[in-house]
């Protein structure tokens, strides 16, 4: 009665393989016995073949199909040939958690040019499992085998890979909410966060926010920096000026 | 405190009210907290059914695979609250019951006359470990009792849910948004209730991602 979980590794054999045509994969072009560790898939089709894996049975065989875009299914079979449980993830400690972290921060990393929504799921997918055990400051290194400095490091970078996937969509307030930690000026703040939250900022029409956050750090230095910067004093001036037609206009 | 009560109509409507049939939990709108109403049986050998509830209820695994192996329809027993063994095994934290239960296809989205499932009856107690066996086997992480309560919302009522909410914060199809009928998420019972807040952050709309279809 065995399923496998996010962590588990399984013994499979994939065969019968259509449709796949030119997509990449390191699951379905095996022949054989082999084993996956769930949690390292790096492409697309991959990284749905682990959430089949994980509805299945030992013994069970079963034919999956992936839909695409293009109306076209990937079709694969799959026998599970053994399951090895290892843990379910709530059960793992402190240091096996940032691990874990490490591990699908690095998956997003490589997936984040060619598929940038699985790099977000993979960096979301991280940031919940440190999330897991908030607050940081109550843990102990001793105790825990892991410095609560390098949890609150790896998740303030996870944020800002978060940031990164969420301005590209647009979703600006959630931007903010990601990047709170830059107002709190300490050392692990890197420019990349302050610069997708002053990016938000602005694209929120919190030009005044924006500018004093930018000039909090070394922008004169910085190319983007100051394209952003010559941004925000333009979209500010164009917005009062607006303001002030408008106020003529009524009033005028 | 007789000197509060200023004439005998008022003393007479006071004792009406303490003597009233109320039900615990009535003026809490919203909730529906069936720990209350869970029955005992008095003759629970009486039949299967009743026998294999009382077994799911006492922890009695052997007892449970022989009536299963005799009428394996026995899963699918209810008492009169709509409690089926695998409620009653994942409330109590019995493990290895709800495993047999679920491999002799026991329901995991059961559901009680308050519309109580399994999960819910987890979470309702901590069993970390009985939520991620009945996730792992097709629970609906979204079932709304009839007071609109996922299994979140009732993971959130307890003070040191850090487990449970973890399990359910990782599950890919949770709506962490969910209102139950006093219009409240899970995240604001938590706020109130206890020690597990910071882990509600998972729910937060900035973690969602949708990947969809593939190229």
């Amino acid at each position: 009665m065995t399923k496998a979980t996010e962590i588990s590794k399984c013994l499979v054999n994939i065969s019968d393989v259509k449709n796949l045509e030119d997509r990449e994969t390191n699951y379905l072009n095996n022949e054989g016995e082999f084993w996956i560790q769930l949690g390292t898939a790096v492409t697309p089709t991959d990284y749905y073949t682990e959430i089949f894996l994980q509805q299945m049975f030992t013994g069970e065989r079963s034919r999956c199909y992936i839909q695409t875009k293009s109306g076209v299914q990937i079709e694969f079979t799959v026998k599970m040939l053994k399951i090895e449980f290892i843990n379910y993830l709530y059960k793992l400690t402190v240091a096996e958690v940032y691990q874990l972290a490490l591990q699908y921060k690095q998956n997003g990393v490589t997936m984040f040019k060619k598929y940038p929504k699985f790099a977000q799921e993979y960096f979301c997918r991280a940031a919940k499992c440190l999330i897991s055990y908030q607050p940081f400051d109550v843990l102990t290194e001793s105790s825990e085998h892991v410095n609560p400095r390098d949890l609150q490091s790896l998740f303030a970078n996870l944020q800002t890979n978060i940031a990164a996937c969420l301005v590209k969509e647009g979703r600006y307030e959630d931007v903010l909410h990601v990047t709170e930690f830059v107002e709190q000026n300490n050392e692990q703040v890197s420019d990349k966060a302050i610069y997708r939250r002053a990016l938000a900022l602005c694209n929120l029409n919190k030009y005044e926010e924006a500018k004093e956050l930018i000039e909090k750090s070394n922008y004169a230095e910085n190319k983007e920096f100051c394209g952003l910067y010559d941004r925000i004093k333009n979209e500010w001036r164009r917005s009062d000026e607006r303001y002030t037609n408008m106020v003529k206009k009524m009033f005028g | 405190m007789e000197g509060d009560m200023e004439s005998d109509d008022e003393m007479s409507q006071y004792e009406k009210m303490c003597s009233a049939n109320v039900k615990p939990g009535m003026f809490v709108s919203g909730w529906d907290d069936p720990a209350d109403l869970v029955q005992e049986d008095k003759n629970p050998h009486e039949s299967l059914d009743r026998e294999i509830l009382w077994a799911a209820n006492e922890g009695k695994i052997d007892v449970i695979r022989e009536i299963l192996h005799l009428d394996p329809d026995s899963v699918n027993s209810v008492d009169d609250d709509g409690y089926t063994p695998l409620h009653r095994a994942c409330y109590n934290n019995f493990v290895d019951i709800a495993e047999l239960l679920l491999k002799f296809k026991a329901n995991p989205n059961a559901q009680t006359e308050l519309k109580w499932t399994p999960l819910h009856s987890a979470c309702k107690w901590s069993n970390a470990e009985c939520a991620a066996l009945l996730l792992q086997h097709g629970a609906d992480v979204n079932a709304k009792s009839d007071g609109l309560q996922t299994p979140l919302h009732i993971a959130a009522t307890v003070s040191n849910c850090r487990n449970v909410a973890s399990i359910l914060l990782l599950d890919r199809n949770i709506d962490p948004d969910a209102l139950n009928n006093s219009e409240e998420t899970a995240a604001d019972i938590a706020k109130r209730t206890g020690l597990t807040y910071p882990v509600f952050e998972m729910g937060h709309s900035a973690y969602r991602v949708e990947t969809g279809l593939i190229d």
